[in-house]
């Protein structure tokens, strides 16, 4: 499975519309197969889609997003996870221990951070 | 909590205004009731945590103006950004930041206050909106006429005169004749009278035939025929040779012209908007410009005023081409601050509009987000001496001069007294006993 990590020197960046790089992780049998960053822009929204298809990503991982954002992401069959907070390292380990939910933002809507990171991914 | 706690609490509950004190570690100490109404977060989840998990905004990665205010040891204020609340709207918000210190004057965490500024921004896209035509962007009283009567004259098929200085927006204007009249469907072709040799002008307004000169392999068909059922826009109407004016008005009277090399005249069917930048009256009286064209272009004349008769739109114009630039270049400038806005206020623009848009360009250069500050203008802007400021400046008695640069700071400031105070570097009391002292009255402009 290929994620991208919106991020911020080694944490989490905290707007995804406001960030500029991505790690994109391939990770299979919950052992990290692959690393590399990308630069990106979020105004340049076809050219970001195009990137994110052409890298084969299917899930992002990132903080705040705006609704507007999200729904173009999530229309172009990319999932989206979001409110997430913390470095990348323990985001990371949290994704392939199952316990994401546990660095949602706080008060960003819990249940609907435990709907997308517990049910429809793991 | 005790009582001093208890009405502090209250206090903050009762300002319209978010606020979040945080400590020496970023995390969350106060936050009052309307700080929960901005961010959509309840204060039992923001105590506590970090103020980048709760406040979630543009500034969070690497430009936080609270960590500039606690390492600085002064206030900001007025920034505007933006947020993202938990439901996933964006909410443009202006802050400020302040360090916060013990009783021995050490720094021991910071203040944010911030405000909701939805319905303000709301209200400016409307007024934005309301001052645009087209292309065109004005809130000057003579623009605003122009563009009042502007549809009218668009259906009228009228030949237009567009006169004014460069940089002005003479092409915008023609557009927006072209975009409201019935030929909006048909071609708005746009030609530089004064950037083409007189041959070559003639060939390519008119068009050729095969065989009219060597190289003339095939017919070529002119501007003339391009803009067939639709628009010409000459620009540069009074550099044309007395030759072409000639065959500028047989086109114009007779609606025919004949390619070169042709032997049968072509029926135009095409609305002439003509522009200049020179005083085609004075051409006229020495004879550089036929008397009989003048009049055949001069039916309806429109004039442009230049960017310095009209100051009022400069923020406007700027804020037009910041959001241009925002989008073409895929950067997040919000503004001019109001000390880069100040500068470029003083200055004359030669070069109008356009030297303002290269202006706004240069800055995109060095500023990717946030406010373009004095120092992100080009480097004339600088050394604010060599900025030509006035048309009045230096001459007359020190009187005079005093009298004319505080009239002209009252004007640009559109006659704010603090601004104008701010501008000028004196307090509010020396510039309210200069207006007395030189009875200067808002007539006066």
């Amino acid at each position: 499975m290929k994620l991208a990590l919106a991020v911020f020197e080694d944490r989490i960046s905290v707007i995804f519309d406001n960030s500029k790089q991505l790690q994109i992780v391939l990770i299979k049998d919950n052992f990290l197969k692959n690393r590399k960053e990308v630069y990106f822009n979020t105004l340049c929204i076809v050219k970001m889609i195009e990137m994110l298809k052409e890298e084969s990503v299917e899930i992002i991982i990132c903080g705040a997003i705006s609704e507007y954002m999200q729904n173009i992401i999530e229309r172009n069959g990319i999932k989206v996870i979001p409110w997430i907070s913390g470095s990348v390292q323990n985001v990371l380990d949290a994704w392939m221990n199952g316990t994401l939910e546990k660095l949602v933002m706080p008060g960003c809507c819990r249940l609907y951070a435990k709907k997308y990171v517990s049910s429809n991914f793991k | 909590m005790n009582q001093d706690n208890l009405l502090s609490v209250q206090i903050l509950d009762s300002v319209a205004d978010g606020v979040f004190t945080v400590d020496l570690d970023w995390r969350i100490t106060t936050f009052n009731r309307a700080a929960e109404i901005i961010t959509g977060v309840k204060k039992k989840d923001a105590l506590g945590c970090l103020c980048r998990d709760i406040f979630h905004s543009d500034i969070c990665d690497g430009s936080c103006i609270l960590k500039q205010s606690i390492e600085t040891g002064t206030p900001i204020t007025n920034r505007s950004i933006y947020i993202i609340r938990p439901d996933g709207n964006k909410v443009p918000i202006s802050i400020s930041a302040s360090p916060l210190k013990n009783k021995d004057g050490k720094i021991i965490g910071g203040v944010e206050t911030f405000r909701d500024e939805s319905e303000i921004t709301e209200l400016r896209k409307e007024l934005q909106k309301s001052y645009s035509f087209f292309d065109l962007v004005s809130k000057n009283s003579q623009m605003q006429r122009l563009f009042q009567i502007l549809p009218q004259l668009a259906v009228s098929d009228s030949t237009v005169l567009l006169l004014g200085e460069s940089g002005t927006g003479k092409e915008l204007l023609a557009r927006a004749i072209h975009q409201l009249s019935r030929r909006k469907d048909k071609e708005l072709v746009a030609v530089n009278c004064g950037a083409l040799p007189d041959t070559l002008l003639e060939s390519e307004l008119f068009g050729y035939k095969a065989g009219a000169f060597t190289d003339a392999k095939k017919d070529k068909p002119g501007y003339f025929s391009l803009a067939e059922g639709g628009t010409l826009f000459l620009d540069e109407i009074g550099d044309v040779s007395p030759a072409l004016q000639v065959k500028l008005l047989r086109v114009l009277q007779e609606k025919t012209y004949t390619p070169l090399g042709g032997v049968r005249p072509v029926t135009a069917d095409v609305r002439i908007i003509a522009a200049t930048n020179k005083d085609l009256e004075q051409l006229v009286q020495e004879e550089k410009f036929r008397q009989d064209l003048y009049y055949r272009i001069n039916v309806v004349q429109l004039k442009v005023p230049p960017l310095r008769d009209r100051k009022e739109d400069i923020p406007l114009l700027a804020n037009h081409f910041i959001m241009r630039f925002n989008k073409l270049k895929g950067q997040q400038v919000l503004a001019l601050s109001p000390e880069a806005l100040s500068i470029l206020m003083k200055y004359d623009f030669p070069g109008n509009i356009r030297e303002l848009e290269n202006i706004i360009e240069y800055a995109f250069i060095l500023c990717h987000k946030g406010m373009i500050l004095p120092e992100h203008l080009p480097e004339k802007f600088h050394n604010r001496s060599v900025v030509t400021f006035s048309k009045n400046q230096g001459k007359g008695t020190l009187t005079e001069i005093k009298k004319a640069a505080v009239i002209e700071a009252l004007e640009r400031n559109n006659w704010k007294k603090m601004a104008t105070c701010r501008e000028l570097g004196i307090s509010k009391g020396t510039l309210r006993r200069m207006i007395e002292k030189y009875q200067i009255k808002r007539t006066e402009i």
